[in-house]
């Protein structure tokens, strides 16, 4: 216990000297959800280009479906070459080509395609497609419903056409309405770099295990009264209250600051303490196989990214496709962004994360138990 | 000269050491080391690199699990399961095993803390050790600030700070400038006159012979002779020389030291004259009042014995230092 307690004492004393620590584990994550989230996750509507080569009712009303939304604006061009250009030069950042054949597709009860230019991978881009494909969807299901209803009703088509577009009016405002209230543009990036940075920092403070081992302070330590064991315990639980603080440290930052609802604080904290576990386990298992600090430090920062990639802390696992994002869940990253993303958007209780928590923990346990069996070893032994 | 110590004859030992074995791999690093350390008494444990010293201590201070033996702490016996007795033991590695980026003194509150101090009670063990040292000064500097010799100073009083009943010091003045190494043996010197015992390994005869009251040759493993420096170097029959100098008038000096009994040689060596006798010691009133009866003028007198050097030459057939 006596041991414990000096081991915490000193990896505190050595946490508040060490300034690479604070700008890891703090300035970098800050400055980066903020880049992040001015970048990309604002509510500002992100600029498409349109071509318009028919001028049919279902295009006009395409046209009025995309002008309705919050989240594009409109930019008319006349030819492609001009607007591949400009999207070239990001002054838009995706352009949609409405073909002349477009109304036949739809009418005769075809998936209509139009052509969609977008730049890969790019999350305003990804936004704008995503928007594009729901309002031809609407349009065309809008069609199709008032179509049959005006047949089996025996109403004009106009009028059956004009019902279905009020029902699809107040949806979209309900939607855009709850959705624009409730979610900051940090919501994404606040929590994928909390758990992005939580384990790059624990990982890269295997470094200053690494050096203290090589010192052969250990030996000093257990040439005092001291069980291998508490020495074990000390250095993990270090680990674990330095995950926590930072994450508690990064959620505060995101909710006061950024104004981030996190969602159900007994799920938030059941997952933050599961999510910290398993860094801190990550992190001694690191620090007992790494053969110098400058090792530790870099496959800590390349198993941190890489990893971080994986689990959808750089961009949502939505966009890479399922068998991508199925695969990112061997990276215990996927499961705390899964978790995050049900408690943020979905206002999930702990019921609804306890997968994630319990896949988190079963990671947590698998680490801690095979680390801890190594850290006893190398401490004993030096 | 130093000051004759009374041992505990009849206390326990402090550090009883029977019949170490201790292997890596094929290799016996400790091949059957017994020696025990009485209190007050200062122990060295001399021998060339690799001879086994670190190993050896490594398991007196329940390091190291040991092959067979046993290691008893005034009177408690020291393994893996009873790991108390180490509070009686203060361990100075060979290694500088500090907190770089820490303070001197948040070393020392570390180390501290481990053996149970708290409070004024740490505080005042810190400023006491680290006087000790002679680094009171630059007790909140951090320890990668400081010079070679004084990291291994704050190495010593971090050893120092739960007053242990034996002090154990692997190798502590290898690459130290001068004045910290006679800072640290002075420090040493004093904490064994104060009635702390001490095991010190070195591969410096010097400091074996200036520290140690009893020492211990240890080669490949084991310890090929021990005893107090005057034993040893009597097991090898070596002579103590008298070195003596009278102003001017050596050649006279020389006649009459020459018909002394017991004197086997008289040298002279530009004004000074050196007599080979044994047991100078117990000779040197006779010399003395030989010159005086002779109105010789006596300016100086010195008792040179044997080196340790000579011993282990004579017994490992190697020199200590290669
Ligand atoms: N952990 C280890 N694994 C394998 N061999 C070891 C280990 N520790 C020591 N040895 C070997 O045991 C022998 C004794 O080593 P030890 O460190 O005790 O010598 P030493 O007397 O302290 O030498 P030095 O003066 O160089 O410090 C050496 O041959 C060394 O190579
Ligand atoms: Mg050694």
């Amino acid at each position: 216990m006596r041991s414990i307690h000096a081991l915490l004492w000193v990896g505190r004393r050595r946490a508040a000297k060490d300034q690479r620590l604070a700008g890891v584990a703090i300035l970098f994550p800050v400055v980066i959800m903020l880049l992040v989230g001015v970048l990309f996750g604002s509510n500002h509507p992100a600029p498409i280009g349109l071509i318009i080569k028919s001028n049919d009712q279902i295009t006009q009303r395409l046209v009025s479906v995309l002008e309705s939304s919050n989240s594009v604006s409109l930019h008319y061009y006349n030819n492609l070459p001009q607007m591949q250009d400009d999207i070239l030069r990001g002054r838009v950042v995706a352009g949609v080509e409405i073909p002349q054949n477009f109304m036949s597709q739809v009418d005769e009860g075809k998936n209509p395609s139009i052509d969609l230019i977008a730049p890969a991978g790019q999350a305003p881009a990804i936004t704008a497609r995503t928007i594009v494909t729901a309002a031809v969807a609407v349009v065309s299901s809008e069609w199709t419903a008032a179509l049959q209803a005006s047949k089996k009703n025996h109403i004009s088509l106009d009028k059956a056409l004009a019902e279905a577009e009020k029902l699809t009016n107040s949806a979209e405002t309900l939607i855009s309405k709850k959705v624009s209230q409730q979610q900051s543009p940090f919501s994404y990036t606040a929590p994928s770099n909390l758990v992005l940075f939580v384990f790059i920092t624990l990982l890269g403070a295997s470094s200053a295990f690494v050096d203290t081992r090589k010192l052969g302070v250990f030996s000093r330590i257990l040439a005092a009264p001291v069980r291998p064991i508490s020495v074990v315990i000390g250095h993990m639980l270090g680990l674990f209250f330095l995950a926590i603080g930072q994450c508690v440290f990064l959620v505060v930052i995101g909710r006061v600051m950024l104004g981030v609802n996190f969602g159900d604080p007994l799920a938030l904290g059941v997952l933050l303490v599961v999510l910290s576990l398993c860094a801190a386990g990550a992190s001694t298992l690191l620090g007992t196989v790494a053969k110098s600090s400058e090792q530790a430090i870099a496959i800590g920062t390349v198993a941190g990214i890489a990893l971080g990639m994986l689990g959808g802390c750089m961009w949502p696992t939505s966009i890479v496709g399922p068998a991508m994002a199925e695969f990112g869940h061997i990276a215990p990253q996927a499961w705390a962004m899964d978790a995050f993303v049900k408690l943020i958007y979905n206002g999930a209780g702990i019921g609804q994360i306890l997968p994630d928590v319990l896949a988190l923990l079963a990671f947590s346990v698998i680490l801690v138990v095979i680390s801890s069996t190594r850290l006893r070893h190398v401490i004993s032994n030096k | 000269m130093k000051i004759e110590k009374v041992s505990g004859t009849g206390s326990l030992p402090v550090l009883e050491c029977s019949h170490l074995v201790k292997s890596f791999a094929s290799r016996k690093a400790v091949n059957d080391i017994s020696f025990h350390i009485d209190q007050g008494e200062c122990y060295g444990m001399l021998g060339p690199n690799g001879a086994g010293k670190t190993t050896t201590i490594s398991i007196a201070c329940g390091l190291l699990q040991k092959d067979s033996g046993e290691v008893k702490v005034n009177g408690k016996e020291l393994n893996h399961k009873s790991i108390l007795p180490k509070r009686d033991i203060g361990y100075v590695p060979q290694d500088l095993a500090l907190y770089p980026e820490l303070s001197a003194s948040d070393n020392l509150r570390f180390f501290g803390k481990l053996y149970g101090l708290s409070g004024r009670d740490l505080e005042g063990r810190i400023n006491e050790t680290l006087e000790t040292v002679g680094l009171i000064d630059r007790r909140d500097d951090r320890i990668e600030s400081f010079s070679g010799g004084m990291k291994r100073r704050a190495n010593i009083a971090a050893g120092l700070l739960h007053k242990p009943s034996l002090l154990v010091l692997d190798e502590p003045t290898v690459g130290v400038d001068p004045q910290s190494r006679n800072a640290i043996l002075e420090a040493v010197q004093l904490l064994s006159n104060e009635g702390m015992a001490v095991l010190y390994t070195t591969h410096y005869m010097e400091e074996a012979e200036r520290l140690c009251d009893r020492v211990g040759i240890i080669d490949k493993g084991q310890i090929v002779a021990e005893g107090t420096r005057r034993e040893l170097v009597e097991q090898l029959g070596s002579l103590d020389r008298i070195r003596i100098s009278v102003s001017g008038m050596h050649r006279e000096g020389a006649e009459v030291l020459r018909k002394l009994q017991g004197v086997q040689e008289v040298i002279e060596i530009g004004d000074e004259i050196e007599v080979l006798i044994p047991q100078a010691r117990l000779k040197l009133p006779s010399v003395i009042e030989a010159l005086i009866e002779n109105h010789l003028p006596l300016t100086s007198l010195e008792v040179v014995e044997p080196n340790l050097e000579a011993v282990f030459l004579a017994l490992t057939g190697r020199e200590l230092r290669d």
